[in-house]
């Protein structure tokens, strides 16, 4: 192994190598309770608490399959496109670790749930790329360990290690892609696009948290390089604990380089699992392995198969909400958008809280305008999220509605909005507690116009020569005499008015 | 009148009527068992306070009018100490478990429970039901009382030589390969498995998933029929459970015991006499037949080609299941755990721990075991035993095309000497010869007592299979022998038992 | 057909976590011997019957599912009644050479 960590500079790779990326993603199911027994699904809480004899292998006890995250299952492979097994099992993957109870671990094996799918991400600058599933299958979550004494609760060196059994049998949907290809310098963007795509996807079935942060998705990258030119697959490494949607974008890059270095300095790549490190976007090896593992899989006997009836599959995917990028198709088409105005408004996660404006009256324009660029400023300002910002989409839609009928000028309505983000009330408590209405009388208006145009006598002589833009200048005195709550569109008509 | 040697039909009756009390039963079957246990070891824990405790709660219940809280309430019993019961040891006859507090009932020990049955205490067995002598188990071998030289039969032999000794009128069994049949017979007593999936596996620590079965063991038929009635039955626990109503077996019985057996018809399996058979149990073998046919029955023979094959492919599902089922005793959460002295790693405290905790012949089918399931043997091995599997299947269903029940002799030998077979464990092996079928085929299968060996003066059984879920067909069957036998005999076979 | 050596059981008690000493390598290994050899014979009878699926049940169920309603499990304490160690609510395990699966 070498002892510096030399990397290739990025462009280079690309030079020489063709990138190769496979994705395993693991994402934790929100049912109420773990795959196999009727222990409550939560994150956290006081360690073993959330325990019974069966997820904590005590000797005798038995595993049954929790129809729910079956369900779940199936609507996460209808909606990744894929075929639904008629019949399928559950398998013992056999090796022996301390965070797993039974020391197997009940997972899918050769007969997946779901299998042979597809992905469409949306990149950056707009172009989809079509990634394949492999497959989808269930099986269930391990337990944590702490590991106490060395360094920084890390496994390597520690004394000893205590294990809490409440994440053990949590369902879990493991979701492979088939081998990514052709992506180029692309490749890393592909990775965290897809992630990103799944993670909607998720979030719009409503079947997970997805919640990187607290590993309730989780994703290992393969990554492998090959010559250019050849096409036989190079050898790859897997790299886990890459726990940001950030992060699997670097991780991808960063084995990319390392492992284009290596090869262009003559060395061969060791297939091995790798670790990621947040602090600096490397990647280390792990342990290597005495042997090669043989996980001796069989049919788990202590479960029955799963055999979906067609109505049954059909019925769930009666159950699909509208998918995102299906959504975001029809609202680009509905309303109308540029591509850039349709990546603005899903990347902003303004999409629904428009939608909701718009149904509450509000004409798109207007309602986009508000939400993708100021109200995503003021979430920005606040650090939070737009959904989060204190203001309902009702009520934008009544400032967007006041705007229209001119009771409100855009420098006012703004005022109004951030009386309403202040906790005010709502935006015509907030007009009538500041005096914010926009001067409509005539009368008063037609006082300030005069007095405007008695102070700049040579302006007026423009405009009666035919110079109309001129008319600016006395709007803007106008506005400023009435601090803003003129109607400007109707200060010019009267300053026209005065001056023919 | 001799308390323990009366049947538990009898008991029943006469603490229902309040002619005798629970408490004074518990407590004749505790003096018993206090007084030859010494010499048999078919009891590995006694429980008095919570035999007796339950007791009283059945004579309380019966003097407050109460009506009793099954047809064997009050009755004692033994349970095979492979079944969990709260709080009470449970050591599958394993050092590994020694001392282990189950945390919850099993299924079978709850519904003991709450039929009012008080159970005297856990009935010793080969290491984790593995094993045909009861020679196997951590504790000790148990006698059989019939000639404390020999062995009991096994694994389930503490229950057989329980009821032979009349330390207990009932007990429960387990049959993975013939572990309640084999010992029944051995010892002059009844055994029935019952249908696969017909009593609930939760609790019951696993040996292998898909062939264990629990199930009533007893001195007469009625006996296991009542008691059968009180175990068996649909459990959400356990995802093999087979959901439908329970045979009615007592009725069964009953009607067996007073009736003839005319059009019921008979198969005699070809395949198990010959070479390696006892003369003396060929011989009580054919008298069966023959009084079978004198009640009526229409005897004919058939052929089961692919029985010869049982025996091989058991083990190998067998040991292939016990080796991932027996991996959670790994000295991590509960169990022997030796070597952890600070400095040893996890993975070599649990190496020592299985090395200390498990015995010879449980090391033997865990290795075996591991090997069938390894890449590369699996399919010659585990694959192809499967496929032996569905021949069996096949050879039972055209079998029963033709005929109710099949009829054979349980065992091949009458009950051989402590020390014969433990350094051969093929010759082993051979004890369970004609058992095997059924648990492969999960059909009922069970062993009725047919009179003592000419050549040796031993007990010999008579094994009766059923197809799945026609379990009252071979009780009706076994009932109508037993009466004509035992009239013919001029009384039950158990009553020839020496004293102990 | 197996013929089984004192290594390969070595390496089978490697994967299933069972220290051996050698004299059991010295018996395990003849007996292992005799008895794979003997279940070889699975082997023969497949082999010449066409069309056998596997048997891996007796009884065909299928899509056997439990409400995905909280049952009461175990307290913290009884979890660990029978830990072998136990320190702050948790399992304490000797210390982990290998990696996370």
């Amino acid at each position: 192994m070498t002892a510096i960590a030399e990397t290739l500079d990025f462009d280079e790779v690309l030079e020489h190598f063709d990138p190769v990326l496979g994705l395993e993603v693991h994402v934790e199911l929100n049912t109420n309770t773990k795959m196999f027994c009727g222990c409550a699904n939560v994150f956290g809480g006081e360690p073993n608490t959330h325990v019974c004899p069966t997820c904590l292998g005590l000797p005798g006890a038995l595993p049954v399959m929790n129809g729910k995250g079956v369900e779940s299952a199936i609507r996460m492979g209808l909606a990744l496109n894929c075929e639904i097994a008629p019949w399928c099992r559950f398998a013992r993957k056999n090796y022996f670790y301390p965070d797993m109870p039974k020391n197997f671990q009940t997972s899918q094996y050769d007969e997946p749930i779901a299998f042979d799918g597809h992905l469409d991400v949306v990149l950056d600058d707009g172009e989809v790329v079509r990634v394949g599933i492999e497959r989808a299958h269930m099986e269930e979550d391990t337990g944590k360990s702490l590991h106490v004494g060395g360094a920084t609760g890390r496994i390597h060196g520690a004394e000893h290690s205590l294990l809490d059994y409440n994440r053990a049998g949590v369902p879990l949907i493991e979701i492979v892609t088939k081998p990514i290809e052709g992506m180029g310098h692309r490749a890393p963007e592909v990775a965290r696009a897809y992630v990103t795509a799944l993670r909607e996807l998720m979030l719009a079935l409503g079947v997970s948290d997805v919640r990187m942060d607290q590993g309730s998705m989780r994703c290992d990258a393969n990554v492998s390089l090959m010559p250019k030119g050849t096409t036989e697959f190079g050898t790859r490494t897997e790299t886990k604990n890459v726990n940001s949607l950030r992060s699997v974008e670097r991780a991808v890059r960063y084995e990319m380089t390392r492992q284009a270095a290596v090869l262009r300095a003559g060395g061969s790549i060791t297939q091995e699992t790798r670790h990621f490190q947040e602090a600096d976007g490397t990647t280390s090896p792990g342990r290597p392995k005495e042997t090669s593992e043989d996980y001796r899989y069989f049919p788990e006997p202590d479960l029955v198969p799963i055999a979906p009836s067609r109505e049954w599959v059909e019925e769930l995917r009666g159950t699909l909400p509208e998918l995102p990028w299906e959504r975001r198709k029809r609202v680009q088409q509905e309303w109308g958008l540029t591509d850039e105005e349709t990546r603005d408004l899903f990347n902003t996660g303004a999409a629904d809280l428009v939608a909701m404006t718009v149904d509450a009256g509000a004409p798109v324009a207007e309602a986009r305008s508000w939400w993708v660029q100021y109200l995503t400023q003021q979430a920005n300002t606040r650090e939070t999220e737009l959904p989060e910002l204190p203001i309902t989409p009702a009520q934008v839609a009544r400032v967007i509605a006041l705007i229209g009928e001119g009771t409100l000028t855009h420098k006012l309505a703004r005022e109004v909005v951030q009386g309403v983000l202040a906790g005010e009330g709502d935006p015509d408590q907030v007009i009538a507690d500041r005096g914010l209405e926009v001067v409509s009388d005539d009368s008063a208006l037609l006082a300030a116009v005069d007095e405007a145009l008695a102070t700049q006598p040579d302006v007026v002589e423009k405009i009666r020569g035919g110079k109309v833009q001129a008319a600016g200048a006395i709007v803007g005195a106008v506005m400023k005499a009435t601090k803003g709550q003129a109607d400007a569109k109707r200060v010019r008509e009267l300053v026209l008015e005065r001056c023919q | 009148m001799n308390v323990i040697k009366q049947t538990a039909a009898e008991l029943a009756a006469r603490i229902h009527s309040g002619e005798l009390s629970s408490v004074d039963v518990t407590q004749a079957h505790l003096d018993r068992i206090t007084k030859v246990d010494d010499q048999l070891n078919a009891f590995r824990h006694v429980d008095a306070e919570g035999a007796l405790a339950a007791a009283a709660k059945v004579d309380a219940d019966i003097a407050a009018g109460n009506p009793p809280a099954s047809p064997l309430a009050g009755v004692p019993l033994g349970l095979k100490d492979v079944l969990t019961t709260k709080g009470v040891p449970t050591t599958c006859g394993s050092k590994t478990l020694e001392g282990w507090l189950p945390p919850y009932d099993a299924t079978v020990t709850r519904k003991l429970r709450e039929a009012g049955v008080p159970i005297l205490g856990k009935t010793n067995m080969d290491e984790f039901a593995m094993g045909s002598s009861t020679e196997n188990s951590a504790y000790g071998p148990t006698r059989n009382p019939w000639d404390t030289s020999r062995i009991p039969g096994g694994s389930g032999g503490g229950s057989s030589a329980a009821l032979a000794a009349f330390e207990a009128p009932l007990a429960i069994g387990t049959d993975t390969g013939g572990s309640i049949r084999q010992p029944g017979a051995v010892t002059g007593t009844v055994g029935v498995k019952p249908t696969y999936g017909g009593v609930s596996r939760y609790g019951l620590v696993a040996f292998s998933s898909s062939l264990d079965q629990a199930g009533p063991c007893a001195r007469t038929v009625l006996d296991a029929a009542l008691l059968h009635e009180v175990i068996a039955g649909h459990d959400p626990m356990d995802s093999t459970s087979i959901n439908s109503p329970v045979p009615n077996v007592v009725e069964a019985a009953r009607q067996g015991a007073s009736g003839d057996l005319t059009g019921v018809k008979v198969g005699v399996v070809t395949e198990f006499s010959g070479e390696g058979y006892q003369q003396g149990v060929l011989d009580s073998f054919q008298a069966a037949v023959e009084q079978l046919r004198a009640l009526g029955a229409e005897v004919v023979e058939i052929s089961c080609p692919n029985f010869a094959y049982a025996l091989p492919a058991y083990y190998l599902i067998a040991p292939s299941e016990c080796s991932s089922n027996l991996a959670r005793f790994d000295a991590m959460r509960y169990g022997l755990r030796v070597g952890d002295d600070g400095d040893r790693s996890a993975e070599e405290v649990m190496s020592a721990s299985r090395e200390a905790g498990f015995g010879p012949e449980v090391k033997r089918r865990i290795m075996i075991g591991t090997y069938a399931l390894s890449s590369g043997y699996y399919d010659a091995y585990y694959g192809s035993a499967q496929q032996v599997r569905t021949l069996i299947t096949r050879d039972f269903a055209a079998a029963y095309s033709q005929v109710d029940v099949l009829v054979s002799p349980t065992t091949p030998t009458t009950a051989f000497r402590i020390g014969e077979r433990v350094d051969d464990p093929m010759a082993m092996y051979l004890a369970d010869l004609c058992t095997i079928p059924a648990n492969l085929a999960g059909n009922a299968a069970m062993s009725v007592p047919s009179g003592l060996a000419a050549d040796d003066g031993l007990p010999v059984g008579l094994q009766i299979m059923a197809p799945a879920l026609a379990d009252d067909r071979m009780y009706r069957v076994a009932a109508a022998y037993e009466t004509a036998r035992d009239a013919a005999a001029g009384g039950a076979l158990i009553n020839q038992i020496p004293e102990l | 057909m197996p013929n089984i050596s004192r290594d390969e059981v070595a390496h089978l008690a490697k994967l299933a976590r069972l220290g051996v000493t050698d004299e059991e390598l010295d018996t395990f290994a003849p007996q292992l011997d005799v008895i794979l050899e003997s279940v070889a014979k699975v082997g023969e009878v497949v082999g010449t019957e066409q069309d056998v699926p596997p048997t891996s049940h007796a009884v065909e169920l299928t899509n056997v599912f439990r409400e995905d309603e909280v049952r009461q499990g175990l307290t913290q304490e009884q979890a660990l009644s029978g830990a072998p160690a136990a320190e702050e609510g948790r399992f304490r395990v000797p210390r982990i050479l290998g990696e996370e699966q």
